[in-house]
């Protein structure tokens, strides 16, 4: 219990140690790389993102046997998603094939991330101790999606009635989207954040906020702020619950309701 | 709406084309791949357990970084064809 207490209620020990300095000076500058590609365009937004990747490795190459080194390669899975998003994009292809372009790549470094870090994934991807909570978790994602959709109004990802793209668009939306980002932002950078810290609370903190910062770059500001409440949200559940597995389906649920089902019925 | 492909993204897929996005931001990422496999063969020729796991620290940035340059030279071939 007193180990329960100190690892959400003891900010005093964490917000002011060198490691957590670091994190924020990093996630500070993904927020001004996100923040220069929304305001002055995808050249000066991708040279950042550029710089804060070499950034990262050099730094990571450099640190020796510093207590944050680990994270330094977590945080470049956001900056090369970008990268990735900015260089492969091609307007003449179907956006689900630009989510599965862009995914590929993206899992391969985290595979690779993955291969270089301390096993940790692994009890996140394990048999979840209570099912019944799990379903519960993943069945919010519905309420997650209608409430992002009445904020964004997307336009459909594609129509309900062509079954084999349907098909195809949710498996690309599950794999490469909600099982992906859960990977990155609560699997690994936010896992990897609680080991360093010793904190939960710090962990979902900055596993949110580098997650809502990835949406900078929408054009509502309403945008990154429910990104940054939904992502606090699934980083509690899996600090509390242990595993990934409520969230990505949750996750699942969300971005095949807001880009989806939505659209097409709420419109 | 994800983090791969947000409003900016779909943004500048629309109003640029992939030929000016590929000589621009394209040669930049390709400038970042030659520096970090040229860090990498460096760091092979020491064959330490230090530098096998900085080695390993790179290919987390190269090889999804091959795969962009794989696309981009695919499709810039595609267009001449």
């Amino acid at each position: 219990m007193t180990v329960v207490a100190r690892a959400w209620l003891q900010p005093s020990e964490w917000l002011l140690t060198r490691s957590t300095a670091t994190i924020a000076g990093y996630v500070a500058a993904l927020f001004l790389a996100e923040l220069l590609l929304a305001q002055d365009g995808f050249l000066v937004g991708g040279i950042s993102h550029v710089l804060l990747l070499v950034t990262l490795l050099v730094h990571h190459a450099t640190s020796g046997h510093a207590a944050y080194r680990a994270i330094l390669l977590a945080l470049t899975l956001p900056s090369l998603t970008r990268l990735v998003s900015l260089t492969v994009t091609v307007v003449d292809l179907h956006q689900v094939l630009w989510l599965a372009m862009i995914g590929l790549p993206t899992l391969l470094a985290t595979l690779f991330v993955l291969r270089v870090l301390p096993a940790g994934l692994g009890v996140l991807l394990g048999r979840p101790s209570d099912v019944p909570l799990q379903i519960v978790v993943a069945l919010s994602g519905i309420l997650h999606g209608v409430l992002l959709y009445l904020i964004v109004r997307p336009a459909p990802l594609v129509s309900m009635t062509e079954t084999g793209t349907l098909v195809v668009a949710v498996l690309v939306l599950v794999v490469f989207v909600a099982a992906l980002e859960e990977i990155i932002y609560r699997g690994v950078i936010q896992s990897i954040a609680q080991e360093i810290t010793g904190s939960r609370t710090a962990a979902v903190v900055i596993g949110s906020v580098v997650y809502a910062c990835m949406f900078v770059s929408a054009d509502s500001p309403l945008v990154p702020l429910t990104m940054l409440a939904i992502g606090g949200l699934f980083g509690a559940t899996v600090a509390f619950t242990k595993s990934l597995w409520g969230v990505t389906g949750a996750h699942a649920f969300m971005i095949i309701g807001l880009l989806i089902v939505w659209p097409a019925v709420l419109r | 709406m994800t983090t791969s492909v947000t409003d900016a993204v779909a943004d500048a897929a629309q109003s640029f084309t992939f030929e000016f996005r590929s000589t621009t931001l394209g040669i930049v990422v390709l400038l970042a791949l030659l520096l970090l496999m040229f860090a990498r063969e460096m760091l092979k020729a020491y064959r330490g357990r230090r530098a096998v796991e900085r080695v390993r620290a790179l290919d987390i940035a190269v090889w999804p970084l091959y795969i962009v340059f794989g696309f981009i030279v695919s499709v810039r071939l595609l267009e001449l064809i």
